[in-house]
């Protein structure tokens, strides 16, 4: 994918999902962060709702160039999801400051352990031990979706994203 | 609300981000491996910030000097790492 069909998917997705958000959430971003060239690898993408009862959701992917014949095209090869407590303290851009004393309810990564989610209390639960979710395929939309839905419902993620982890 | 683009970060920028993980940690980027013992303290969220500075830093040093700062293979960071005071001196 290219940075201009990345921002006009992200455009399209987040004018969407905006609808679906609790009154009184604020929104911090989502910020569009290119490197060099407009149209090239890498870029990053950030963007949170923090719901009026403190709590918030990050969604966070890095793209980077796939080869160097596909220069201009980028891979998403890490991201964070991340649903839990928001740290009081903000950075200079409204984002809440990341802290180990506000740990995640729900969370599912790619980054260097490999996809992974922190479900149920226990972190690192890898690809290996979850059916039903590939996890490196969740889209940052799909994760909003589901936090929405857990706070209207009351579900389990497990339920919500159908998936199931085995011990 | 629309989406907000970030101005792109400078190769200084981007060293001194780097700079301050090394520091922070005292682990060096040339060793900061994907599996290494000693990058295993490293945050979650700043190991993959760190992984991703790598990969700008990269791409503007490959552009400004015509060099790469570091080669950033699924985190492995080992080889003709130079001195991001040369880069910026080049």
């Amino acid at each position: 994918m290219r940075f201009h069909e990345y921002e006009d998917w992200l455009e399209r997705e987040h004018a969407a999902i905006e609808t679906e958000l609790e009154p009184g959430c604020v929104q911090v971003g989502p910020f569009l962060t290119p490197t060099e060239y407009p149209d090239s690898p890498p870029w990053k993408m950030e963007w949170a709702v923090i719901f009026p009862d403190g709590n918030f959701f990050r969604v966070t992917e890095n793209w980077f160039a796939r080869t160097t014949s596909l220069i201009r095209r980028g891979e998403r090869k890490h991201f964070s999801f991340h649903y839990g407590p928001a740290n009081p303290l903000r950075d200079a851009e409204g984002l809440p400051v990341r802290s180990q004393n506000y740990p995640a309810i729900f969370r599912a990564d790619c980054d260097r352990h490999s996809p992974h989610l922190h479900f149920a209390g226990e972190d690192h639960v890898g690809q290996g031990r979850v059916a039903g979710l590939r996890i490196d395929q969740l889209e940052p939309f799909d994760f909003a979706r589901a936090i929405l839905k857990y706070r209207a419902t009351g579900d389990g993620f497990d339920t919500i994203l159908k998936f199931k982890v085995t011990t | 609300m629309s989406i907000q683009r970030r101005n792109a970060p400078t190769l200084d920028g981007v060293l001194r981000a780097i700079a301050a993980f090394e520091r922070h940690y005292d682990v060096e980027t040339s060793v900061f491996t994907l599996n290494d013992r000693r990058s295993a303290h490293v945050d979650e969220d700043d190991a993959t910030e760190w992984l991703y500075l790598i990969e700008q830093a990269n791409v503007l040093a490959e552009s400004a000097v015509g060099n790469m700062y570091a080669t950033a293979s699924e985190g492995v960071l080992l080889h003709n790492v130079p001195d991001p005071s040369e880069l910026l001196a080049a």
